[in-house]
């Protein structure tokens, strides 16, 4: 969900950028990261580990791992710090990821 | 091979610290910050700073880091956003990553300052790896960064610093705090960030942990505990609550593991939160070639990660051959830095600095004499005041030098409390949008007969206009009376200034508000007619009911008055203390409830 209206930050204006997860289109806004548009649409799961536990993002800057998905077909892409890019291709991960 | 005098490794309050002394000494540095945006945990602080005026206390933090730039020569600086160091090699040479163009490039540097701040700690707890669950920097960065509200009902755990401002921040933003969780008796945090959420209705569980995380695919509950000293668990105790989103705010560590790498002298101590670079005062490591400052040489806040840094970057100069006088250079900022981990919040950190420093330490140095700054208003006081509610010795002085009057003393140690000189104060209140803590509140016992005025200052939306009905609600969020909106004072800091009447009674107590409904209590329901219109007709001497149907139409509706007829009669009754049993209550008509006039022409009757 994203904050309308702010007491202290002026969030400016975007663009809205559209992007496909699991092959469905959805949109983003320029200055999104990939985990920040996925939040904003409810998506909450980004991989699957090995023991079938399901992680999103925790840390947000890059440093826990914990929200790295398939990013046009690249996997382990820590998608809290890659910006979103019009037309990307994410996919949640499945264990350690693959090529394929 | 990139070649510069210095590297900065982080680009946040000590990075750009150290930047400001080696630019204006002449040395060629470069700073590498991984994140695209520089100022590190500063981008996502929009509350006011506290510390000392002279040092940016009362300035927002998402501001600072412009302000450092500023001071950074930039003619001798670069700046890599987007790349992280990944390594220091045994010759030396420092490998940074490019994340935008993934390519590894390597730096050759002559001193290397680092200055990577701390990460966060988690604890364990049934489910937390959950979606759902974030530590509070992530929340922080996903709001105040992206905009994007991490979710509507929040469970905080951990009453520190950061989980008592993250808490006030995503109620900013519009989400609900359900409640904070600490295994404490008491806040780590400052009382003021305790109290600024406690009055908006946020409960603190105390003595408190969670046991588990519930959900399908993300957070949709926690079960938290009450614990004893020994942090068993009483049973009996245990609590569900409702969440979508669980913060993590337990406590940082410093994160220095790039140092570890050069095989410089680190060690654990408990008072910097965790492994720590062994420096010296002036923040040189056990090598000549690096320099620490900020939360990776110990978890302190912005102020001092600001001044480490700079210490940094004069030893750094210092080495280089690039400082003449390095005693005089290093003593305004130790001795400030001092200043700042004087008072009860701040002695941890000295005290892990100053074994760190093998410096003697005198437990009377733990002991400070605290000031009793309440004040006694005289009974005949009639201009207002203000009510300072700042009762702990942390690092703060805005309110003195916002007083034009000179009625708030601090002084030079800027741990002491304020003291208000009443007689001084002419209730102007340019204190109130001030403070960090937003911790003083105007009183005025003279805004109308046996009405006080209260005035919050007020950092959320929508704010209210001027003479809306508002709740007041005491400093425990608890509503305690009715108030009214007097008047609304923007203010260029965002800190908006709102002044509510309460009755005299409940002055000394209510110190926040709720938004009342606006609207109309509907009498007359078919023909909308409100209880102001019929009380202003009782009072305009329609005081009988065959008058108020025959001037407002009341009951004449198509309930043929089984709604309000009652209501009517009593609120005659109430108005003018008269018996109102005799009345005429008119005469109903047929037909007793609407008909279509077709069911008569069909029907035949005449
Ligand atoms: C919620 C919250 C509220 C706070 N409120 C206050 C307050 O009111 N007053 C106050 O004084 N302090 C406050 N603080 C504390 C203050 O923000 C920190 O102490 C301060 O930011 C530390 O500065 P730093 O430069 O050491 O680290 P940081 O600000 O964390 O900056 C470190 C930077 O280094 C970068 N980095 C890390 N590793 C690498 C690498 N390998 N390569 C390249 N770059 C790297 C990071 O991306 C980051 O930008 C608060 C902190 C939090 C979390
Ligand atoms: S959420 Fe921690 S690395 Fe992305």
């Amino acid at each position: 969900m994203r904050i309308a209206k702010h007491p202290i930050l002026d969030f400016k204006k975007q663009k809205r950028i559209p992007f496909y997860y699991n092959g469905e289109k959805i949109f983003g806004m320029t200055g999104d990261t990939i985990a920040s548009a996925l939040h904003d649409n409810g998506i909450m799961v980004y991989r699957v580990t090995d023991k079938s536990r399901k992680r999103g993002f925790f840390c947000a800057i890059g440093k826990c791992s914990s929200c790295m998905m398939k990013v046009d077909g690249i996997p382990n892409i820590k998608t809290c710090v890659t910006e979103l890019k019009a037309g990307m291709h994410i996919e949640c991960q499945k264990g350690k990821g693959s090529y394929k | 091979m990139i070649r510069t005098d210095v590297l900065i490794i982080g680009g946040g309050p000590a990075g750009l610290g150290a930047a400001i002394e080696t630019t204006n000494r002449g040395l060629k540095t470069l700073l590498v910050e991984e994140n695209p945006i520089y100022g590190g945990q500063l981008i996502k602080q929009t509350h006011k700073f506290f510390g000392s005026h002279s040092h940016f206390a009362g300035t927002r933090g998402i501001y600072i880091q412009d302000e450092l730039l500023k001071e950074i020569k930039k003619e001798h600086f670069s700046m890599l956003p987007g790349h992280s160091a990944v390594g220091i090699y045994d010759d030396g040479v420092i490998g940074i990553y490019d994340s935008k163009k993934n390519r590894f490039k390597k730096v050759s540097a002559k001193k290397v300052i680092v200055a990577t701040g701390a990460s966060e700690k988690t604890i364990p707890f049934k489910n937390n790896d959950l979606p759902g669950i974030y530590g509070a920097g992530g929340v922080q960065t996903l709001m105040n960064v992206y905009g994007v509200l991490p979710g509507k009902k929040i469970l905080m755990i951990g009453a520190g610093n950061i989980g008592l401002i993250v808490s006030y921040q995503l109620i900013q933003a519009g989400a609900d705090v359900v409640g904070i969780v600490e295994a404490l008796p008491k806040a780590g945090g400052y009382d003021v960030h305790l109290a600024k959420i406690r009055r908006m209705g946020v409960p603190v569980f105390f003595k408190h942990t969670i046991v588990e995380a519930f959900g399908q695919d993300s957070v949709e509950g926690a079960l938290i505990v009450q614990i004893d000293n020994k942090w068993k668990h009483l049973n009996g105790t245990q609590m569900q609550l409702e969440c979508d989103t669980i913060c993590l705010a337990v406590g940082l560590t410093p994160s220095s593991e790039i140092l570890m790498q050069t095989g410089i002298k680190m060690t654990f101590s408990p008072s910097l939160g965790g492994y720590v670079p062994v420096h010296n005062e002036f923040m040189q490591t056990s090598s000549p070639d690096y320099f620490v400052g900020g939360d990776a040489a110990g978890i302190g806040e912005a102020t001092s990660a600001i001044i480490e840094g700079r210490l940094a970057g004069i030893s750094a100069s210092d080495s280089l051959g690039k400082e003449k006088n390095a005693e005089k250079a290093y003593k305004e900022h130790v001795d400030y830095i001092e200043k700042l981990r004087d008072g009860n919040t701040g002695i941890k950190v000295k005290k892990g600095k100053y074994e760190l420093w093998n410096k003697p330490w005198d437990t009377s140095m733990e002991t400070f004499e605290k000031k009793d700054n309440t004040i006694k208003i005289p009974k005949g006081r009639t201009k207002a005041y203000v009510s300072i509610e700042c009762y702990e010795d942390i690092p703060c002085n805005p309110c003195e030098i916002s007083c034009h009057f000179k009625a708030i003393t601090v002084g030079p140690n800027i741990t002491d409390l304020p003291m208000l000189a009443l007689e001084k104060c002419t209730g102007c209140m340019s204190c109130l949008a001030q403070c960090p803590g937003l911790a003083i509140f105007g009183i005025n016992k003279n805004l109308a007969p046996g009405r006080t005025g209260i005035t919050i200052p007020y950092e959320l939306l929508p704010l209210p206009e001027k003479g809306d009905p508002v709740w007041g609600a005491d400093r425990d969020g608890k509503i305690i009376c009715s108030a009214r909106v007097e008047a609304v004072r923007k203010n260029k800091n965002k800190t908006h200034l709102i002044t509510i009447s309460v009755e005299n009674e409940y002055a000394e107590n209510v110190r926040h508000f709720y938004p009342g409904a606006s609207g109309d209590v509907l009498i007359c329901r078919c023909l909308d007619i409100t209880a102001d219109e019929i009380n202003d007709a009782i009072d305009r001497g329609y005081t009988d009911f065959e008058e108020l149907k025959r001037y407002l139409r009341v009951t004449t509706g198509p309930c043929q008055g089984r709604g309000c007829r009652q209501l009517i009669m009593n609120m005659i009754r109430a108005k003018t203390g008269e018996d109102v049993s005799s009345h005429s209550t008119g005469t109903p008509r047929p037909p007793e409830s609407a008909l279509p006039f077709s069911a008569f022409t069909k029907g035949g009757g005449k």
